[in-house]
Parts: C-alpha cells; sequence; structure tokens
C-alpha cells in the first residue's frame, strides 16, 4: 500500500529523484563510527521539546501572578501533566548533554575541516541556541530558584564592554527581573528561538546530506561505508529509541517539581546555582581571584568566555593543519584540557559550596 | 535496491515490517491518548458563593446600575426610579452581549449587539433576544446592596 | 489464509487492550485535588505506581521497537552486504 501512496505522489512531486539523491548518501565505517549517532539524539530530542514544549504552552501563562500557577495547574489537574513537564525538562538536560557530546566528538574527530566548514559554524551556532533556550525556560516557573538565577544570570553579562548593559536590558525588559522579563524571556523562548533553530537545523542537516560525515585524519576506515537509507538509519532510531527509553526512566522516576513561587523581596536562597550546563562559567567566576592583571577577574573571565567562543566559531579556519588533512595534535590537546576543565568545573560546583 | 513493485506483481509482505507497522500503531495509541486527554480542558474545582456585597448603598444612586462578576458570571444591579433594587445575569440571552442600563426613555435594559431590550421584569421586549433575563434576588442590609442565587 | 489476516486483527485488539489499561491507570484520576482552591498547595505528583506503570509501557513501548528495528537492520544490513560490490 505504501508503494501505491508513494506511485502516486510519485507522478505530481520528483519524489524518486528525491529518493535517489538521499538514497546515495553513506556512513563511513571505522572505530569512531560510534559518535556519528550524537547529532540524530540531539535532533530527536529536539524534536521532544518541540511537541511537549507546545502541549505546555496550551496551559501555561506567562505573568507572574499566574506563571507559578499556571505550572501548578499542570502537574495537579491537566490529565498527564506531570510527565509532559517532566519529559519537557529532562530531554532539556539530555539534548544540551548530547549537543555538547556531539560537538566534542566533532571536535576531537576534526570534522570541522574543509569543506565541513559552515557545518561547524550552523552547529556552534545551534549550541548556542540550545543554551539559550535553556537559559530563557528557566525562567519560567517563577519560583525561587529560576527566579534568583535569573537574577544572577542577567547580571553576569554587564561587565562586557559596549554591549553588556544595553544586551542585559533586552534581556530583562525593565530594572528588576520583572513582569516585562518573564514576557521577554517567553517570547525569545518559543518564537523567537524555535525559528532561528529550525533554519539553521535546515542548512546543517542539508549540509550533512551534501558532504556526509567526515573520517578522521589517518583513521583507518573499516570495509565499505554503511549505506544512510535505510541501514545508518535503523541504527539511528534504535540509538532514539534508546535515548526515549533513558528519558522516559528519569521523567517518572525523578519527575521535576516546583519550588515556591518567586518573592522578589526575600534574600537569595542559599546554594543557588545555576543549572549544569552554566556551571562552568558560573565555577570560573567564583574561583577567579579579584584582580588578573589589573583588570577585575569577573570581567577576565567573560572577556575571555567571549573571546574563546568567537575564536570556536572560526576553529576551522585556524586549525589550518587539519584543513591540509594533517594531524594537528595542539588542537586535540585544546579539546581535551576543555572536556576536563568543564567536567571538574561542573563536579567542584555540585561538591562545594 | 529493491523497489516494490506496481500492482501487477506484488511481492510478498515483509513480516517484520508488517509487525513493525502494527508495534507503531500501538506506539502511537498511547500517545495520541495521553496527548488528547492532555489538550482536553480539566475540570477545575470552582467554589461558588451564595451571595455577594456587590456595593454600598450609595453606591448605586437611583436610575443607574452597576455590573460586577457573581461566580464568574457578569450581573447587572439596578437601583429602579422607585427606589427598589433588582439584579440579573447581564448576558443576552440571544449571544451572551453584556446588555447595559438605558436610561435615554423607558429604563430598560439594551444589548448593543443586536439590539435586544429586557424591561426592569427581565421581560425580552423586543429584539432577537428568545427569553427574559434570568433575576437573581437582592436585599439590602447594613446600607450595602446583596445580590444572592435564587435557590439560596 | 495469510498468517497477517489474523495477526492484525489481533494486533489491534491487543492495542486496544493497552489503552484500555492505559485509561484505567489514569492517575489524574487518583490525584485528589483539595476540595477549596488553594493558593499554592503544592505540587501532587502521581503515586510512585502510577509512575512505575508509565515507565514500564514506555520502556515496553521503546525496546519493542528498538527490537524490531534492529531485525530491519539486520535484514537490510545482509541484503547490503550481498550487494555489497556492485553498491
Amino acid at each position: 500500500m505504501g508503494s501505491r501512496i508513494f506511485a502516486w505522489l510519485d507522478q505530481r512531486m520528483p519524489l524518486s529523484s528525491i529518493r535517489g539523491y538521499f538514497s546515495k548518501k553513506t556512513v563511513p565505517r571505522h572505530r569512531f563510527t560510534f559518535w556519528y549517532y550524537f547529532g540524530g539524539l540531539t535532533l530527536f530530542f529536539f524534536i521532544l521539546q518541540v511537541i511537549t514544549g507546545i502541549l505546555l504552552a496550551l496551559y501555561y501563562k506567562p505573568t507572574p501572578e499566574q506563571a507559578h500557577e499556571s505550572i501548578r495547574l499542570i502537574v495537579n489537574e491537566v490529565p498527564y501533566g506531570w510527565l509532559i513537564r517532566s519529559l519537557h525538562s529532562w530531554s532539556a538536560n539530555f539534548m544540551i548533554a548530547c549537543v555538547f557530546i556531539h560537538m566534542f566528538s566533532v571536535f576531537l574527530l576534526k570534522a570541522y575541516r574543509k569543506p565541513r566548514e559552515l557545518m561547524w559554524i550552523t552547529g556552534v551556532l545551534l549550541l548556542s541556541l540550545s543554551l539559550g533556550f535553556g537559559f530563557t525556560g528557566y525562567l519560567l516557573p517563577w519560583d525561587t530558584m529560576a527566579y534568583f538565577a535569573t537574577l544572577i544570570g542577567t547580571e553576569v553579562p554587564k561587565t562586557l564592554p559596549l554591549i553588556g548593559d544595553w544586551g542585559v536590558s533586552l534581556l530583562k525588559g525593565e530594572e528588576e527581573v520583572g513582569a516585562e522579563t518573564l514576557t521577554r524571556m517567553y517570547s525569545i523562548h518559543i518564537i523567537v528561538l524555535p525559528l532561528i533553530t529550525l533554519i539553521t537545523v535546515s542548512f546543517h542537516l542539508a549540509f550533512n546530506q551534501i558532504f556526509g560525515s567526515s573520517v578522521p585524519i589517518g583513521t583507518k576506515v573499516q570495509g565499505l561505508p554503511i549505506p544512510f537509507f535505510p541501514n545508518f538509519m535503523y541504527r539511528d532510531f534504535i540509538a532514539w529509541c534508546t535515548g526515549f527509553a533513558a528519558l522516559i526512566c528519569l521523567s517518572t522516576l525523578f519527575p521535576l517539581g516546583l519550588g515556591e513561587k518567586a518573592d522578589p523581596l526575600a534574600s537569595a536562597p542559599f546554594g543557588i546555582k545555576p543549572e549544569w550546563y552554566f556551571l562552568p562559567l558560573y565555577q570560573s567566576l567564583k574561583i577567579a581571584p579579584a584582580t588578573i592583571l589589573s583588570i577585575s577577574g569577573e570581567f577576565f573571565i567573560n572577556l575571555l568566555v567571549v573571546l574563546g567562543s568567537l575564536m570556536w566559531f572560526i576553529i576551522p579556519f585556524v586549525d589550518r593543519r587539519a584543513s591540509r588533512e594533517q594531524r594537528s595534535t595542539p588542537f586535540s590537546v585544546l579539546g581535551i584540557i576543555l572536556i576536563l576543565y568543564i567536567v571538574v568545573t561542573i563536579v567542584l560546583a555540585y561538591t562545594t559550596e | 535496491m529493491q523497489q516494490s513493485a506496481g500492482p501487477a506483481n506484488k511481492p510478498r509482505r515483509d513480516f517484520v515490517s508488517m509487525l513493525l507497522g502494527v508495534w507503531g500503531v500501538l506506539t502511537v495509541v498511547p500517545f495520541l491518548n495521553i496527548v488528547l486527554r492532555y489538550v482536553t480542558p480539566p475540570k477545575l474545582n470552582v467554589v461558588t458563593k451564595e451571595s455577594i456585597r456587590v456595593a454600598a448603598v450609595e453606591d448605586i444612586p437611583p436610575n443607574s446600575a452597576k455590573i460586577v462578576r457573581f461566580n464568574k458570571e457578569p450581573i447587572i444591579v439596578v437601583h429602579t426610579t422607585s427606589g427598589q433594587y433588582k439584579a440579573f445575569f447581564a448576558r443576552c440571552t440571544h449571544l451572551g452581549c453584556v446588555v447595559k442600563f438605558e436610561t435615554e426613555g423607558t429604563p430598560r435594559f439594551h444589548c448593543n449587539c443586536h439590539g435586544s431590550e429586557f424591561d426592569l421584569t427581565g421581560r425580552n421586549l423586543s429584539g432577537p433576544a428568545p427569553t427574559p433575563l434570568r433575576p437573581l434576588k437582592v436585599s439590602v442590609q447594613e446600607a450595602a446592596v446583596i445580590v444572592s442565587s435564587i435557590e439560596a | 489464509m495469510k498468517p497477517s489476516r489474523i495477526l492484525i486483527p489481533l494486533l489491534l485488539l491487543v492495542a486496544s487492550a493497552v489503552r484500555l489499561l492505559a485509561q484505567s491507570a489514569d492517575t489524574s484520576a487518583r490525584v485528589q485535588p483539595s476540595p477549596e482552591p488553594p493558593v499554592t498547595p503544592g505540587i501532587l505528583i502521581p503515586i510512585f505506581e502510577d509512575r512505575l506503570f508509565m515507565l514500564l509501557v514506555g520502556l515496553i513501548l521503546a525496546g519493542g521497537m528498538a527490537l524490531l528495528l534492529n531485525k530491519k537492520r539486520k535484514k537490510a544490513d545482509t541484503e547490503a552486504l550481498r550487494d555489497g560490490i556492485t553498491k
């Protein structure tokens, strides 16, 4: 029956040629092929976020007076509301974890080298958008943790020269974190970021279709490549099932709660920290000495982060040896140091006060 | 790559593919169940009040009316020229627009949406409204106008 | 009689049974909201058994899907291997 539908459509759209084009894509087989799954997994969790996000948006009310209560309504009164909300929150964590794993595996495999530079740039952009989703979404429940995490989070960029204050005012919408902030965070979270992400993902996937996955420099290819359609696609889907299994475990066994409604006049609670994916920055700012090279330590770290991020975007053009298909160990070392730094700062942030 | 042929010679259906299709349906069913239950508005416990204090006596001068909410419904409370207080559910019985108290000419209720008119007993006089406005019980206690539902 | 003619209705029956089961374990009926509209009574997370049921349903569906996909994958792999030289 499927073939009849296909034949009907094929007479009205160029489906055969599209299928022919996609059927040519292959995935190289080597000892690092395992890492290829994390891009698709990120996409899977993103799709879940869109679905659960739309469902949550049916009931959520983005004002300081109603936000907290609307979440309470979702969890307490709406059938399966607790599940949708838990899935949304956990899937966010899974998605960001996968996007980091995907990025670092691509970095270490040097898949950013020519001609895949634009794949890398769109990819780093997608990482930034994911973090943006996490940051804007975190405020929405309007509980104590969310409120103060946002308060702190919007103070940090202020130290940046020129754009710092203005950038923060764009996010906050007013002097204090309040109703204007919530409206802005919400509209950024459900309209601005999704639109930009959709466009960027389309480009990212198109590049992936055109160029396929690269083989790491000096890695031995094991036999013929795996055809993407349908062989690797089945593998991809199996990975998605596994990802979903992990997600449903955590969502049902550790469902998300809700703190007390935010009281802007209350003092910040003890031990407040941002979500784990912002902890490297948070911990760096905490351990930074007051002054470094006679400039404020905080400003130094922020500057480092901004410059580092900008350089990260253009890594394919900086790592010249890789583009010439030569081993470039310094960049691999840089990548490993970064990964270790991130892991250590996250562990430190959780184990120290 | 094997393409499925046209209707002339259908290849034997692959058992696993069929099983996969069925399992897909099996998966979609609970998912749809969850989504459909979720999007259907839940019945919420709403505490209904039996009566409310509308306003102080001096807040509704003679030949004027006040519209307030009574258990989420808009009601209109009128102080007639003869000194009586009357209260009705303010939704026009035609299509639900909130009526207003018209003092030009005979005091009556007028609906701006389609021109229905009601007299001060709630009876529908003209326009498309099919039935009268539902009345409520009004009393004056301690210099305040109290409205309560008739059943109370 | 083709096996699919029995199997498909049978499996659809099973699907309906699962759906009925899922409905009867509907957690929203078990979670009792307090009678008066509270200001913020806190979050009422469904009891462990209900969440466990949801977990099992999810794991069975995802697991079954993975197993079937794996079967398809193996078949596609042997086919590709067979045509490997020409591909």
